[in-house]
């Protein structure tokens, strides 16, 4: 097993390279030239030539990705030809934002969805199922900009009880842990509604499948096991695809944030990634895939080493 | 070569018998119902809806629901019940294209990469991987970018989004199923890998593939609206539920029901398809007949 | 379900009320520790990047910029006049030459010396040097520039240049501390510039800049508040709705649809200032020349369609005033809004110029950007064009994709809105009608010698007269159509005073506002 984690963390490198040669064929592909996107209408040609020579954009692409990678692997990420500043400090200043609203929203997932999950498996077409149905379609259907819109609504107008913004807002930050903490909770249940859901469904489907496998009837049947030694053992085995689709979903929450910290004007990687598409800020959007690309193939790997705990059928 | 002719058999038995169960899941059957009607609705719209889905009549704006216009109107005054017939078609098109893009490329690849293992697994795995690193927001704005802002495109990005999902989904459940006892016995006897794949592989993947369907089937018109709310979805004047819906969040609370029209459409047809998933899984999945009726009695 | 909404709500409740319990003890701290000499200001956008003038203009930054610097002049929004400011007077001695009298006793902050004519020198030779943006906006006619002492500036142009104190003083005329440049340098120097202005950096993160007030402020009694927080809220409803739940002091570009109700509520000012900023259609002349708006007729026709009180009332909800020309009231060159084109259109009147132009119908495609104001316009209008048979065919582009398209001529026609900076005709025209210009395709030879030479026609006078002709030749050709000119709005707790009413966010100072 840890030879197979040593192999996964050797091809962590080859993975990055094809995502950021797909990255970067995606980008200059992308009809926009940033320079006069940058430097607007009124520009002149000596100053669209000065900054395109500042980013190496007179340059073929083949030389661009190559310089890039060169300053890549001694951690530079360039600079940011919108902001001026350097994306690993735009990275540094984002993700650790990012990271507590994915974190709160996994918590709110988890929270929610193992217990719904199990007890739905267990009491299949009763109340509590068809609430657990619900509840996973109320997270399908609503799309969790809307969801956010309504939680809003509900629990920052009409109740008062909530703030919208402040995620990242130094008053937030200095102003105790209520005020620190308490605009994350809107957005995190916008955000993990469509993970419990998922998480929910997935656990209610594979606990079913486990509990009316052969064995496990046998087990029961002949009163080897107790109820609740089966209940354990049956989520046990449900838990592998819990656990991969909960680190998947995790490793692309950062990712799926874009219209939540557009909402709740959260300082996240999601909105930076789309404003830096937006104004084709080329190396802001290779620097952040690249962050994200990391930190999803670990979560990833971490996954899939749950996996083999979990599942001693499965050898690597 | 020879026990070949015998799996067109065996599938079309257990189809017939999957066909004969459906119905009984009643949840399922009315799920299958409401979605044929909004397809059937959503297909005929030219002769369902009373009026024209974007003609803009401005001394109708936000009119609430009443017996003229069944679902009120919008901020330009058409007719937000026509506008969902027509919307329809742009949602639950781009829901089964994502559908059937997401299953043609994404089975395949999980089933080859769970089965196989060793290099293969490696190689697509990766592959796999790098595409699922890639934020989807970017990988859809960058496509509609660069093809221009179609829907097709959008389409195209959400497909290429979901399909490694469904890819790492079916290879986890390979891995699973290939230990099984009834697969190592095939091999043993000296079954092709076609016929492993099929006729035991897939079909106790079955099940899960229709769960994870009908999630992207879900998540394509959800991810639809989203693409919308930030700007890359459909064009107007064509209206699509995400788009309206998005446009809505303005007057939320002014005129509320703009919001309610395509939340709750697009609420009750992912209900729906969630509801037919279900019955299709319960009738796909031979175990769960005997299950119903021993969970049922323990209940 | 419904069993199931009050169970989750059931759950869900405890936990936020025991969170609202915690916020009635904790939020009452702060509004005391507050005091009332910080002011939050909520701004639309992402992120604020670059702070520096001579660097590439980030909008973002553009609406700190100008408390951060004081400029060479300033603009008196209430008679639209260029006023003194860090240059007390020019004068230009000969048609090529500017003479500027620096104003003594100005301190740059954090120590950095006294503001002398060196610092002027210096940050436009650096604009020459790196061949930096504003080299094709406001400094091209610059040839030199050199100080003459400690408070004389000397400026030599290529070209006479009319537009000189409103676009080069004013436009280009933030000047950076020359020592504080040199010590850290161009890129440190835009995250954190050292000015001459009311307020300085205090700290700055991606979403948020926080200013701090400069204590050595030429201007004595200035400012009022001891710390200013920015912080960018790219939705426009959350934006408001954190105004109203007392998360900002102040907001700017709030959605126009909530403002009548706002106007109500006795807990907050509504500004809303006539601005400088169009909405308007362009044609791509030089693309297609079978396309049938390359008749002028036809585009005369599109103008006649527009009713662009409709569109005020129906998309700005009557914070804007229909317009269609160029010049906006009080620049110079002014007359009326509307000269031509009636505010309601003329139905009849377009169809009968279609009729003329002997064109029956056709398609053609309309770009636009990722405003959604915009969005909604362009769907208005598509509806009112297709009165006269004409059907756009709409494209909703990203910001870029649309720069691309429009920057690179590869467009037939377009809808935008676009925000002018310095308060000169020169601004409003010359980009737009000549041949040179980078985004029209229309190319007359007697429209650019006109632009050129109201240009170069130092007698305001003379100039005015030359911008009339503009806009009539404008109004007749029609390469531009203009609908409107949108209001800016401010918004802010009805305890603040001292706002100016500011035609535009990028220019709001926020030195003379206090809380009562």
């Amino acid at each position: 097993m840890w030879s197979y984690l040593g192999r996964r963390l050797i091809q962590v490198p080859l993975v990055l390279l094809v995502v950021s040669l797909m990255t970067f064929l995606i980008t200059r592909a992308t009809p926009g030239d940033p320079v006069q996107i940058m430097l607007g209408m009124q520009t002149s040609p000596e100053a669209a030539t000065a900054m395109r020579k500042e980013f190496n954009l007179d340059r073929p692409v083949y030389e661009q990705y190559g310089l890039w990678i060169a300053k890549v692997v001694t951690g530079d990420l360039g600079r940011s030809m919108r902001l001026n500043d350097r994306v690993t400090s735009l990275i540094a200043e984002r993700l650790p934002i990012s990271l507590q609203l994915a974190a709160a929203g996994m918590l709110f997932a988890l929270l929610v969805s193992i217990p719904l999950g199990v007890i739905a498996a267990l009491r299949r077409n009763s109340w509590i199922d068809y609430l657990c149905t619900g509840y996973t379609v109320l997270g399908f259907a609503v799309p969790n900009f809307g969801l956010a819109l309504i939680l809003i609504y509900v629990f920052s107008i009409q109740l008062d009880w909530l703030p919208i913004t402040g995620i990242g807002s130094s008053e937030a930050i200095a102003g105790g842990p209520w005020k620190h903490y308490s605009p994350f909770i809107i957005p995190a249940v916008a955000l993990g509604t469509l993970q419990t859901a998922m998480l929910t469904r997935l656990l209610r489907s594979s606990m079913i499948d486990i509990l009316s496998q052969d064995y496990m009837r046998t087990a029961r049947a002949k009163g080897l096991l107790p109820w609740n030694i089966v209940v354990v053992h049956a989520l046990k085995n449900a838990m592998i695809p819990f656990v991969t689709m909960a680190a998947i979903q995790f490793g692309y929450m950062i990712g799926v944030q874009v219209t939540i910290e557009y909402i709740f004007a959260v300082p996240g990687m999601g909105s930076a990634v789309l404003n830096a598409v937006v104004n084709r800020d080329f190396p802001v959007i290779q620097g952040f895939t690249l962050v994200i690309a990391v930190f999803f193939l670990l979560t990833n790997i971490a996954a899939d080493m749950l996996y083999a705990l979990l599942d001693p059928r499965i050898r690597y | 070569m020879a026990s070949t002719p015998a799996l067109p058999f065996h599938f079309r038995s257990s189809l017939v018998l999957a066909a004969r169960q459906f119905p009984r899941n009643r949840a399922a059957t009315v799920g299958f119902v409401i979605l044929l009607a909004i397809c059937l609705a959503a297909a005929f719209a030219p002769w369902v809806a009373p009026y024209d889905p974007i003609q803009i009549k401005l001394s109708m704006k936000l009119k609430p629901p009443s017996l003229e216009h069944l679902m009120g109107t919008d901020h330009f005054g058409r007719d937000i019940f026509s506008r969902m017939l027509y919307g329809g078609r742009t949602s639950l098109s781009v829901g089964l294209l994502v559908v059937g893009f997401a299953f043609i490329l994404g089975v395949p690849l999980g089933l080859a990469s769970g089965y196989f293992g060793g290099k293969v697994d490696n190689f697509m795995m990766r592959l796999v991987d790098a595409f699922l690193t890639f934020p989807p927001l970017l990988l859809a704005v960058a496509l509609v970018g660069l093809l221009g802002p179609d829907i097709q495109n959008v389409m195209l990005a959400l497909g290429l989004v979901q399909a490694p999902i469904l890819a790492r989904m079916v290879r986890g459940s390979t891995l699973a199923v290939r230990e099984d006892v009834y697969v190592t016995a095939a091999r043993a006897l000296g079954a092709s890998p076609v016929r492993i794949v099929l006729s035991h592989l897939l079909r106790n993947m079955v099940s899960p593939i229709v769960v994870q369907l009908t999630v992207v089937f879900s998540a394509a018109v959800v991810a639809e609206a989203s693409l919308s709310f930030l700007g890359f979805g459909t064009q107007p004047p064509e209206p699509s539920w995400g788009r309206d819906m998005s446009e809505a969040r303005r007057f939320l609370s002014d005129a509320p029901w703009m919001f309610m029209a395509p939340t709750s459409i697009i609420a009750v047809c992912v209900l729906s398809i969630n509801f037919m998933g279900d019955g299709l899984r319960d009738a796909l999945d031979p175990r769960a007949w005997r299950t119903r009726r021993s969970v049922g009695t323990d209940a | 379900m419904g069993k199931g909404f009050r169970t989750t709500g059931g759950i869900t409740r405890r936990g936020f009320g025991a969170g609202a319990l915690g916020t009635g003890l904790l939020l009452g701290a702060p509004a005391i520790a507050q005091g009332k000499r910080d002011l939050r200001v909520g701004t639309w956008g992402g992120e604020f990047g670059n702070l520096s003038p001579v660097i590439r203009s980030d909008i973002q930054g553009s609406l700190v910029m100008y408390n951060i610097f004081d400029g060479l002049v300033n603009i008196d929004f209430k008679d639209r006049s260029i006023v003194p400011c860090m240059a007390l007077e020019w004068a230009n001695p000969d048609p090529l030459t500017w003479r500027l009298k620096i104003r003594e006793g100005v301190k740059w902050q954090k120590g950095y010396g006294e503001f002398t004519a060196e610092d002027v020198a210096y940050t436009f030779n650096f604009h020459i040097s790196s061949n930096s943006f504003q080299m094709g906006t406001a400094l091209f006619p610059i040839a030199s520039v050199k100080a003459d002492g400690k408070y004389v500036v000397e400026m030599k142009t290529k070209q006479p240049f009319g537009a000189f104190p409103g676009v080069t003083l004013g436009y280009g005329g933030t000047i950076v501390s020359a020592k504080a440049h040199k010590e850290m340098g161009n890129d440190a120097y835009s995250a954190s510039p050292i000015g001459n202005g009311p307020f300085q950096i205090e700290s700055k993160k991606g979403t948020e800049v926080v200013l701090a007030k400069h204590p050595e402020y030429w201007r004595p009694g200035f400012p009022k508040l001891d710390r200013v927080t920015y912080r960018a809220i790219p939705d426009s409803t959350t934006r408001l709705q954190a105004l109203q739940k007392g998360e900002l002091d102040f907001v700017t570009h709030p959605d126009p649809k909530d403002m009548k109700a706002l106007r109500k509520d006795d807990k907050f000012t509504v500004k809303s200032t006539p601005g400088w900023e169009w909405d308007y259609q362009q044609f791509n002349l030089k693309a297609k020349p079978e396309a049938p708006y390359q008749n002028k007729l036809v585009r005369q026709a599109i103008s006649y369609a527009i009713d662009r009180e409709a569109i005020v009332n129906e998309i700005y909800y009557g914070e804007g005033q229909a317009t269609d020309n160029q010049i906006p009231a009080g620049y110079m060159g002014y007359r009326q809004p509307l000269l031509k084109y009636p505010k309601n259109g003329d139905l009849k009147k377009a169809k009968e110029l279609m009729a003329q132009a002997g064109v029956k119908g056709y398609e053609v495609e309309v770009i636009t950007s990722d405003k959604d104001w915009l969005r909604k316009e362009l769907e208005l209008v598509a509806a009112m064009v297709s009165q006269i048979g004409i059907t756009y065919k709409i494209k909703n582009l990203d910001m870029g994709g649309f720069n691309n398209l429009w920057l690179n001529q590869k467009f037939d026609q377009h809808l935008e809105d676009i925000t002018l900076v310095a308060p000169d005709p020169d601004a409003t025209s010359w980009w737009f009608l000549h041949s040179k210009g980078n985004a029209s395709g229309y190319a007359v030879p007697s429209m650019d010698a006109m632009l050129d030479g109201a240009r170069a026609e130092l007698d305001p006078a003379k100039r005015e007269q030359m911008y009339h002709k503009i806009v009539d030749t404008t109004l007749e050709d029609c390469p531009v159509i203009y609908h409107c000119n949108t209001n800016n709005i401010q918004v802010y707790n009805k305890k603040l005073v001292g706002f100016d009413p500011a035609p535009q966010e990028y220019t709001e100072k926020l030195d003379t506002v206090s809380w009562s």
